[in-house]
């Protein structure tokens, strides 16, 4: 857990120094999980505002299911 | 075909429309998203253009589409109806059309993950020229890939029976001091 917070600082950081250089409040940071075929939304900024942390599998054989994108990877 | 599908999730998870005015957004890659094998450049340089170009086609098409949805006089005053209480970007009358860019992280050949930029404003090219956008994500893709890999070691050495390798196990008991 706590490693995990310390990347996450990290990502923070970095996402925080991205928006200095770009100059924008519409930024993310995708991580992508090879082996448990997920799309990790780490960092990202609409509008100048904060967008929460999001995970998205994507299917090794098919497209990447949008309802998981919607509901956080809860299928309804 | 993997690559295409790891894009897909990024748009997935990057939203498809704008936060606000809930606005379709129209998405593209800056960089190509697979890597060049060093066997065979020539070859690699082929897939990757037309990788390049069949993502910008796609993401022309969709801007097309949604500019033919957006036609619609209903759908548009509805829209307008619904922003005109917005910011600035999303004021009455304004066409908004957000564009993203997701350019790719690579870290010695592989594919760690992607920077999505976002574009609101219509008449407002992107802050930053696509070609610069690539060299920071990858500066910045080493970073994180170490801060992972030193998570990743720590973590491992905080759990000892995972952590501890099969050949200290087994030495230790060949490598016992005899008895005298």
């Amino acid at each position: 857990m706590a490693a995990e917070l310390r990347f996450q600082a990290i990502i923070d950081l970095v996402g925080e120094k991205l928006r200095e250089v770009f100059q924008t409040g519409d930024i993310g940071i995708i991580w992508l999980d090879d082996t448990a075929h997920v799309a990790k939304r780490l960092y990202a900024y609409e509008h100048g505002d904060r967008l929460p942390v999001l995970d998205v599998p994507y299917r090794p054989s098919g497209r990447s299911c949008r309802s998981c994108a919607r509901t956080g990877g809860r299928h309804q | 075909m993997a690559a295409e599908l790891k894009f897909q999730a990024i748009i997935d998870l990057s939203a498809r429309s704008c936060a606000r005015c809930s606005t379709p957004k129209t998405w593209a890659s800056a960089g190509s998203i697979t890597r060049r094998p060093a066997e065979d450049p020539v070859r690699y340089r082929a897939r990757e253009a037309t990788a390049v170009i069949e993502m910008e086609l796609a993401a022309v098409a969709t801007g097309r589409a949604v500019r033919r949805a957006g036609v619609a006089r209903d759908r548009a005053l509805a829209q307008r109806r619904r922003v005109r209480s917005l910011g600035d970007r999303h004021r009455a009358g304004h066409r908004h059309e957000p564009v993203g860019l997701a350019t790719p992280i690579f870290v010695s050949d592989r594919l760690l993950g992607f920077l999505s930029l976002e574009n609101h404003e219509r008449d407002k090219a992107f802050a930053t020229p696509m070609s610069a956008c690539s060299q920071p994500s990858n500066e910045h893709g080493v970073a994180l890939d170490n801060a992972r890999l030193f998570d990743e070691t720590q973590r491992l050495l905080k759990e000892p029976s995972s952590a501890t390798p099969s050949w200290r196990s087994s030495t230790a008991s060949s490598r016992a001091w005899p008895r005298s």
